[in-house]
């Protein structure tokens, strides 16, 4: 398949520029119920995806439109061609201002370890199914697992000279956990996204939702309450500075949705809390780090955020060429520095601990951000409660004139983030108290 | 006229029967779905434009073996006369070498039988006013931008229009020992967002549509742009809501995410499987207000979710979920209706060929009814009208509810005031909250431009709907 686009791209003069990515993906597949396997799955995937360019002139206007042909291995060579003609078409009708699209640069790409997390299952399986559905010491137990594991590569090609292959690895679970002890049946529920399968890590996750799912066993309904101190921590963590990450990108602030300027502060001067955040595409714990953006662009580390000032833009060809900057491309995931308090600090005077969201939302285009919670512990005067069906409802602007990051950090999917942030005088939303 | 139908699948079909054929020998329930979808999507927006694939644009097989220890599922994209034989050998290692291996610590989940695998063999073609692949790309994309180009010019505010016209064929074949199906439709999606930038805040706001049509929603585009770009500069004088409980009047669109979130998660039967909802012991009892009609399935309504068969092969259809507020039935896929004795309802969808199939919901609605909307503002005293959907969550365990409205508008004495809150988070126990429907509007309005999604993955297209309706409920 690879070799027929190529062969089909040779000699184009209809094209300036290609970039082509062949993903070659395996995976392995197991459902549970309680402890009982039910189905197994595999798969074997091939797939391409061919980006082309394509420089015209209108009226006198310069344009280079873009286009896209997705190609399976069952594509014959007419077929393959009618799809690179088509996507050849399409892009001479992209009026976008004209752009270059530059080479990969010089640097060497920083290939990540890959993990046979395919292979690994099978192997591993004995000790994985214990980690599980082993005994624990806690009336909660599992109510059910989904695992998934994908390994292969990914290879990049370019019409400028790149030819790099990336190993994927992927370890995915959803981990199902309930309990009747309480008044009424109560489950959690999350998805944790490794690189490989770490049994101590794993055993951390099972273990802490386990304890979590026997706190929303005894929890009460939330009452209304304001001027709170609030702690937010696991991914929800990653989502809140997600918005920081998507502001300093060059296509929001070309289109104006964001105000972040280049050496200029973004986080207000009476902050309680510095912001360090530092985008790196070899985050060794992150299963999307990728050595290579879709542009063909290798991928060095950057500063984003230096003490609340944005440092550079994430970006792409065409709005780092229209905003007159350099391209230094577009890295997805990133490390973000912790504070000087510890989390134990962070945990003393009254506070609520929001332990389980339902689904906490972050619109990184207004900075609203909020959700009900399932489940939260509540600090009084010592005393610890759990609550639960509360809601927050909050603005990043007010929020981060308050906010402080735990010292310790935790990974997350796409990221390496503090464990927790606390955050001031937030109302949350429950039953009026009588 | 008729789509045209998927030469790549047609042509495929000996090759799937032989592969249904040889693995038969072996198995004692063997089937493949075939899924081909194509389509394409056009986007228009101000800081430039795009032509691309549908999202949905995917080309592949999977098979699915039964045997007495259980269910195995092997996904592909190669399948030709050279590769048959590997695909039979990948199929058999999965089912039975890996199978081996795992029960080696685990124990199966029994199943008391096989599918039934009812001889079914039909075909369906969806006719359309015009074949969305013969339309001019360069007309459609001339046409948007001119009507980018025309809204943007009317609202000073707006620092960003885009608009969004995508279709998707799905052309997908089943084969089994006795079944033989095949389909062809096509659903289109229009949406058009803004976003105003006001002195010290940013808001944004969307209009949707979406039908089981072709791109004839293009010509709904300029009322769908102008509609998003005055919303969303709207939405800059909007204020935080003071938390509390409120009379409220949800919109068509709100209620549908409503009926969604609330109720429809909670009554897919693979959840009753693992004991995760708490719909199975409410069967047959009070689940909300006498007036409140729920429905779900495939036939049940002409949207992006409507099929003659499911991901497992099994017919769509149309259920009553609740009944004058008594919950009767869920919906069901395969495999659960196997462990739980009952018929499939034609719900087992997959993201992709390259996933499993799940309960999933189709096209799910609340009933209308005859109540004036006029009269439910008249008579709020302090509440508010909630419009357009953010996003929710569902929890079939406990009955909890997050769904996010994308603004509401404030009613005082009988009338609205002008004023907007913005977000609005309604959270609450689920049969609290429909308990609490008192009137409901005519107008059943549905739209399918979203995905839903199962926990925070499998994302499959569904469309929700219903009419205004009153009720009380927790806002923040």
């Amino acid at each position: 398949m690879l070799q027929l686009i190529l062969d089909n791209l040779r000699g184009r003069d209809d094209i300036k520029d290609w970039i082509l990515t062949e993903s070659r993906l395996e995976s392995a597949e197991l459902f549970f119920v309680r402890d009982r396997l039910d189905m197994n799955r595999r798969t074997s995937i091939q797939e391409c995806e061919l980006h082309v360019y394509v420089d015209f002139n209108e009226d006198g206007t310069a344009y280079t439109g873009d286009a896209v042909a997705l190609i399976g291995p069952d594509d014959s060579p007419e077929e393959i061609g009618r799809k690179i003609d088509r996507a050849v078409f399409s892009a001479g009708l992209i009026r976008n201002p004209a752009y270059p699209l530059p080479g990969p640069g010089s640097a060497e790409p920083i290939i990540r370890q890959g993990f046979d997390t395919v292979g690994d299952l099978e192997k591993r399986f004995a000790g994985l199914h214990r980690l599980f559905f082993g005994s624990y010491a806690y009336q909660a137990r599992v109510n059910s697992v989904e695992i998934f594991t994908k390994a292969g590569t990914k290879r990049t090609i370019s019409s400028k000279g790149l030819d790099v292959t990336e190993p994927v690895s992927e370890f995915m679970f959803e981990l199902v956990t309930d309990t009747d002890t309480g008044a009424e049946p109560v489950e959690i529920f999350r998805i944790y996204n490794l690189t490989s399968q770490d049994e101590e890590e794993i055993r951390a996750i099972v273990v802490k939702q386990l304890i979590e799912t026997e706190g929303r066993a005894t929890a009460l309904p939330s009452p209304l309450m304001e001027h709170c101190r609030v702690i937010i921590s696991g991914a929800e963590v990653e989502e809140f500075l997600f918005y920081y990450v998507s502001h300093a990108t060059d296509s929001l602030v070309y289109q104006k949705v964001s105000r972040a300027a280049l050496n200029e502060r973004f986080v207000p001067a009476g902050a309680k809390q510095t912001l360090n955040i530092r985008m790196n595409p070899a985050l060794a714990s992150s299963p999307v780090a990728r050595a290579v953006d879709d542009e063909g662009k290798i991928l060095l580390p950057y500063p984003l955020y230096e003490d609340g000032v944005v440092k550079n833009f994430r970006t792409h060809a065409r709005f780092s060429h229209y905003l007159g900057m350099p391209h230094i491309g577009f890295v997805s995931t990133f490390e973000a520095e912790g504070g000087e308090c510890s989390l134990d600090d962070l945990r003393k005077d009254d506070y609520i601990e929001i332990l389980a969201f339902s689904s906490f939302l972050m619109d990184t285009t207004t900075g609203d951000f909020g959700g009900e919670f399932r489940l939260a512990r509540m600090v009084r005067g010592g005393e610890v409660s759990y609550i639960t069906g509360g809601a927050i409802s909050e603005n990043i602007s007010k929020a981060q004139l308050t906010m402080r990051f735990s010292r310790e950090l935790q990974n997350q999917k796409c990221s390496r983030v503090p464990a927790a942030i606390v955050l001031e005088d937030v109302a949350i939303t429950g039953k009026p108290m009588s | 006229m008729k789509l045209n139908t998927s030469s790549y699948l047609l042509g495929k079909k000996e090759l799937l029967k032989e592969l249904v054929e040889r693995l038969g020998r072996d198995f004692s329930y063997v089937s493949v779905l075939g899924t081909d979808v194509t389509g394409m999507t056009w986007r228009v927006q101000t800081s430039g434009m795009t032509l691309r694939p549908s999202n949905d644009e995917e080309r592949g097989f999977v098979v699915r073996v039964f045997q007495e220890s259980g269910f195995s599922e092997y996904s592909f994209n190669k399948l030709d006369a050279q590769t048959i034989g590997e695909v039979v050998r990948q199929v058999k290692r999965t089912a039975e070498r890996d199978r081996a291996v795992f029960l080696n610590h685990a124990e199966t989940l029994p199943y008391p039988s096989a599918p039934a695998d009812e001889p079914l063999e039909r075909s369906f073609v969806q006719e359309v006013e015009s074949l969305p692949e013969l339309a001019d790309p360069a007309e459609v994309l001339n046409r948007m931008k001119a009507i980018h180009d025309r809204v943007k010019e009317k609202h000073e505010q707006l620092v960003q229009l885009m608009l969004m016209l995508t279709y998707t064929q799905v052309n997908k074949i089943f084969l089994s020992k006795n079944r033989d199906l095949y389909q062809s439709y096509v659903y289109t999606n229009a949406a058009c967002a803004g976003v105003a930038r006001g002195e010290d805040k940013v808001e944004s706001d969307y209009a949707p549509a979406s039908g089981l049509c072709g791109l004839e929603l293009l010509d709904r585009m300029e009322e769908l742009a102008e509609k998003a770009a005055r919303q969303s500069v709207e939405l800059l004088s909007a204020e935080k809501v003071q938390p509390g409980e409120y009379d409220i009047i949800c919109d068509p669109e709100f209620t549908g995410l409503l009926a969604h979130e609330a109720f429809g998660h909670g009554t897919e039967m693979d959840m009753f499987v693992k004991d995760r909802a708490k719909g199975r012991e409410y069967m047959n009892r009070r689940v909300g207000s006498d007036m409140l009609m729920m429905h779900d399935g495939a036939t049940a309504a002409r949207e992006v979710s409507s099929y003659l068969f499911d991901d497992e092969g099994n017919p769509g259809s149309d259920t009553l979920i609740i009944d004058h507020g008594i919950l009767k039935s869920g919906m069901c896929d395969e495999l659960s209706s196997l462990q739980l004795g009952v018929a499939p309802t034609g719900n087992g969808k997959r993201e992709s060929y390259k996933r499993k199939a799940y309960t999933r919901m189709t096209n799910t609605f609340f009933d209308e009814g005859d109540d004036d909307l006029e009269a439910m503002i008249a008579s709020i005293e302090h509440g508010y009208l909630l419009e357009g959907l953010s996003s929710g969550m569902e929890d079939p365990k406990n009955w909890g509810c997050q769904c996010v409205a994308a603004k509401g508008r404030e009613i005082r004495d009988g009338r609205l005031t002008g004023r907007l809150i913005s977000p609005v988070y309604l959270t609450g126990y689920v049969p609290e909250l429909l308990e609490s429907i008192s009137m409901i509007s005519p107008g059943l309005e549905l739209c399918g431009c979203g995905y839903c999604g199962k926990g925070w993955k499998e994302r499959v297209k569904t469309s929700t709907g219903g009419s205004y309706i009153k009720m009380r409920g927790r806002l923040s």
